[in-house]
C-alpha cells in the first residue's frame, strides 16, 4: 500500500511539474531565437536576445499575438556543431515551429539547413553570406542584406565621394582589401571585387587572415606596402578594434578611408578616443535620416531606443536594431496575416509580404524572391548603406537619399591628426 | 625587401614574441612543478583583465594594478590548488584534463552572468615610440619590458632561495624531494599560486591591448600551448624564448606569404623542432 502511494505521490509530483509548461506553451506563442550566448559569439549574441526581448515586450504590452503572448525559446549555438543540435533540440524537445537567428553566417547556414529539413521557418535577421538564400530552401527567410549587396553602396562611394576627394580619377584608385576568412567575410570580400572590376576600379591587394589572430601587423605592413587609398574591411568587432590600434603604431594612413562590413558599429565601445573617427561601415540602414520612415517605424525605432537605454544604460548597439528590426516585420505583419505557427501558412503569409520603402525601420521594404529564384528567400527591397564615426557617433553618410552627415573625406593623416589634437 | 622592412617586422616580431612569452610563462611553471597542464591559464587571465579594468576605473597605473594584482592572483591560485588541484594532482592525465577545463568553463560562464558578453577596454591610442624608421607600439614594449623582467625575478627566486631550491628539486624527482624534508604540498601551493600570479600579470599587461570579454581566454590559450611546449615544458626561459620564436616567426611568415598562413607556418617549425628534440628547445620534462 505504502509502495503504491509513493508510486502515486511520484505522478502527481511529476504531472504538477509538467502539466503547467504544457498548458503555459498552450497560451503562448513560442518563437525560437538561436544566437551565440556563450563562446567567442556571445557579445553579439546578447545584444540581439536583449533586442528580441523587447520586441517581444512591446508586442505583449499591445495585446500579443492572437491574443497570446510571446514567448521566446532560446539556443545557444556556440559554433556551427552547436547550432545544429539546438536547431535539432528546439525543434524536437521544445516543439518549436519558427527560428529567428542567428548573427553569424558559419551558424545560420547548417542552423538553416535543419530546420528547412523539418520544415520550420527560419527567419533570419542578421546573417549575411549570399549562401543562406542561395540554395533554394522553401522555408528560409532572410529580410536582411546579403554581402553582394554591400558592395554597392561602397563601391559608389569610392567613385563619387573617395575618387573627387582625393583628386583621382575612380579608375586611378588603389583599392585593398582584407577579409575574414569565414563565409561572410569570403561572400563580401568576392562581391566587391566583381562589382568593382566591373566598374574598372583597382583592386591592389586582396588579403585573407585569421580572425582570432593576436597579432596584425603583418597584415598591416602588408597593406601599408600597397599604398592603398581606401581599404575594405571585412570582419568582425574585436579583430577590428585589434587591428586598427596596430594600424596607428605602424603608421598605416588610408586617405579614402577604411570601411568595416557591419561589424564596426560599437567600436567606439573598445577604443577609447577620437581614433576611432573616420571608421567608416557598410551596414543594413539603421541610423539613417527618419523622415524617410513611415509613422510606425519612426515610433518603433525610437521606443526601442529609449528601452534599450533605460534597461541596459548603453545606447541600442547595431546587431540589436537589425534583429529588433527583422522581428517586429514578423510580429507586425507577416504573423499577424499568417493567424497561426504553421509552416505552411506562415510560409505563405511570408511569401504574399509586401512592404513598401519607408515601412520597416531600415527604410527598406519587404518582398521575397518567389521559388524557382537563385535567391529565393531573399529580400530583395534591400539596400545597404556607409555609416561613419563623427566625433565618435555613428551617422549614415551615404547614399545621399538617406544622408545624415556628409561624409568626411579625405581622412587625415596619424602625424595630423596627433597635430590636431 | 628594403631594409627599413626587415628591421621593422623583427621589432614586430619581438614585441609580440614578449606577448606570448609573459602568456605562457604561469603555464609552464604549473606545469613543470605539478605536472598538470592547466588548461584554464587562459580564463586566469581573462580574470585578470577584468581586475585590471576595473581597477583602471580608479587608478590608470599599470604598475599599480600589478602590484595589487599579484598577491590577490597568488592566494586565488593557491586556494584553487588545494580544493581543486591538489586532490587530482595523482590522478590519470585525463582526469586532470578534465578537471582544468571544468574550472575554465565554469570561470568563462561565470564571467558571462556577472559581466555580461560586452567587451571592456582600456585601449588608448597612445602615440607610438620613433627610433628612426623604427615604430614601437607602447603597450607592446611595456609587456615585452615586464615580461623579461618578470622572468629575471622568477629565475632569481628559482636559483637564489629556498623556496626556488625546493620548487626545482620537487620538479626534478618529487619522492627525493620529500625524502630531503620538502613538504610538496606547501611547495605544489606555491608554484600554483606563482603561476597563476604569472597569469595576473600578464591580465595587466595586456588590458590596453585587446578589450576584456569572458571569452578572450580562448583566443591566448592555443599560442600558450604552442609556446609552452616549443619552450620545453617546464622552463621559464624557455617561454620566454619559444615566444620571440614563435613572434618573429609570424611576423615575417606573414609578411612574405600571407597573414592567413602564419599559423601554418609556425607549427610547421613547432612540429620539427618536437621531431629532433622532444623536450623542447630547453625542456625539463
Amino acid at each position: 500500500m505504502r509502495k503504491i502511494s509513493m508510486w502515486v505521490i511520484c505522478l502527481l509530483i511529476t504531472i504538477a511539474m509538467i502539466a503547467p509548461n504544457k498548458l503555459l506553451m498552450a497560451q503562448t506563442v513560442r518563437i525560437g531565437a538561436l544566437f551565440p550566448i556563450s563562446g567567442p559569439g556571445a557579445m553579439y549574441g546578447q545584444w540581439s536576445n536583449n533586442a528580441l526581448e523587447i520586441a517581444r515586450d512591446m508586442i505583449n504590452e499591445r495585446g500579443g499575438l492572437w491574443g497570446k503572448k510571446i514567448e521566446i525559446v532560446k539556443g545557444d549555438a556556440v559554433d556551427p556543431k552547436a547550432a545544429i543540435s539546438e536547431a535539432t533540440r528546439l525543434i524536437t524537445n521544445e516543439k518549436i515551429q519558427l527560428i529567428t537567428g542567428t548573427n553569424r553566417s558559419p551558424l545560420s547556414v547548417p542552423a538553416s539547413e535543419v530546420a528547412n529539413r523539418n520544415k520550420v521557418i527560419y527567419w533570419e535577421g542578421s546573417c549575411e553570406a549570399d549562401r543562406i538564400t542561395g540554395r533554394n530552401l522553401d522555408y528560409v527567410f532572410r529580410p536582411f542584406v546579403r554581402s553582394s549587396t554591400k558592395a554597392i553602396p561602397i563601391v559608389d562611394y569610392c567613385e563619387k565621394v573617395v575618387a573627387p576627394a582625393l583628386k583621382k580619377d575612380p579608375k586611378d584608385l588603389r583599392i585593398a582589401i582584407a577579409f575574414d576568412q569565414g563565409d561572410a567575410g569570403v561572400d563580401s570580400s568576392n562581391a566587391f571585387i566583381d562589382l568593382a572590376k566591373k566598374h574598372g576600379l583597382k583592386i591592389v591587394i586582396a588579403l585573407p587572415h585569421d580572425g582570432s589572430s593576436l597579432d596584425f601587423s603583418s597584415d598591416v605592413m602588408r597593406l601599408k606596402a600597397t599604398r592603398a587609398d581606401f581599404l575594405y574591411f571585412a570582419t568582425y568587432l574585436d579583430t577590428t578594434a585589434v587591428f586598427w590600434r596596430q594600424a596607428r603604431d605602424l603608421d598605416f594612413n588610408i586617405p579614402g578611408g577604411c570601411c568595416g562590413t557591419g561589424a564596426v558599429d560599437g567600436l567606439h565601445n573598445i577604443l577609447k578616443g577620437p581614433e576611432v573617427d573616420y571608421w567608416l561601415d557598410c551596414e543594413g540602414p539603421s541610423i539613417i535620416g527618419t523622415s524617410f520612415l513611415s509613422e510606425k517605424s519612426r515610433s518603433n525605432i525610437s521606443e526601442l531606443r529609449s528601452r534599450y537605454r533605460a534597461k541596459y544604460k548603453d545606447e541600442v548597439p547595431y546587431i540589436a536594431i537589425l534583429t529588433f528590426g527583422h522581428a517586429m516585420i514578423l510580429f507586425e505583419d507577416v504573423l499577424p496575416r499568417a493567424g497561426s505557427l504553421d509552416p505552411e501558412v506562415v510560409r505563405k503569409a511570408a511569401m504574399a509580404t509586401d512592404i513598401p520603402e519607408g515601412g520597416t525601420i531600415f527604410g527598406y521594404g519587404v518582398k521575397f524572391y518567389p521559388p524557382g529564384h537563385p535567391q529565393q528567400g531573399q529580400n530583395e527591397r534591400v539596400f545597404a548603406v556607409l555609416t561613419q564615426y563623427q566625433n565618435r557617433k555613428m551617422v549614415t553618410v551615404w547614399p545621399q537619399k538617406v544622408q545624415v552627415s556628409k561624409a568626411w573625406c579625405p581622412v587625415p593623416s596619424w602625424a595630423e591628426r596627433a597635430a590636431k589634437k | 625587401m628594403s631594409f627599413q622592412t626587415i628591421i621593422q617586422l623583427l621589432v614586430n616580431g619581438i614585441l609580440i614574441g614578449g606577448v606570448y612569452g609573459i602568456l605562457s610563462v604561469g603555464l609552464t611553471m604549473i606545469f613543470g612543478v605539478l605536472r598538470v597542464v592547466n588548461f584554464a591559464h587562459g580564463e586566469f587571465i581573462m580574470l585578470a583583465m577584468y581586475a585590471a579594468y576595473w581597477l583602471s576605473l580608479l587608478h590608470s597605473s599599470d604598475i599599480l594594478a600589478i602590484l595589487l594584482v599579484t598577491p590577490v592572483f597568488f592566494l586565488f591560485g593557491i586556494l584553487i590548488e588545494k580544493y581543486i588541484i591538489h586532490p587530482i594532482i595523482d590522478n590519470p592525465e585525463l582526469s586532470q584534463v578534465f578537471t582544468t577545463m571544468g574550472v575554465g568553463i565554469v570561470m568563462q560562464n561565470a564571467a558571462l552572468i556577472l559581466w555580461r558578453a560586452d567587451p571592456r577596454s582600456k585601449i588608448l591610442f597612445e602615440e607610438p615610440m620613433r627610433l628612426g624608421f623604427v615604430m614601437i607600439s607602447f603597450p607592446r614594449l611595456r609587456a615585452f619590458l615586464i615580461a623579461a623582467m618578470v622572468v629575471t625575478i622568477l629565475s632569481l627566486i628559482l636559483t637564489r632561495t629556498y623556496l626556488g631550491k625546493a620548487i626545482r628539486a620537487s620538479a626534478q624527482n618529487r619522492n627525493a624531494a620529500a625524502m630531503m624534508g620538502v613538504n610538496l604540498s606547501n611547495i605544489y601551493a606555491a608554484a600554483f599560486g606563482m603561476g597563476i600570479s604569472m597569469a595576473g600579470i600578464c591580465g595587466v599587461l595586456l588590458l590596453p591591448i585587446y578589450p576584456a570579454t569572458p571569452m578572450v581566454g580562448l583566443q591566448f590559450v592555443l599560442i600558450c600551448f604552442v609556446v609552452v611546449v616549443l619552450g620545453g615544458l617546464g622552463s621559464i626561459s624557455g617561454a620566454l624564448v619559444g615566444g620571440l620564436i614563435i613572434g618573429i616567426i609570424e611576423s615575417f611568415s606573414g609578411f612574405l606569404l600571407d597573414p592567413a598562413l602564419k599559423s601554418v607556418v609556425y607549427f610547421i617549425v613547432f612540429i620539427l623542432v618536437l621531431l629532433f628534440r622532444p623536450k623542447g628547445l630547453f625542456g625539463m620534462v
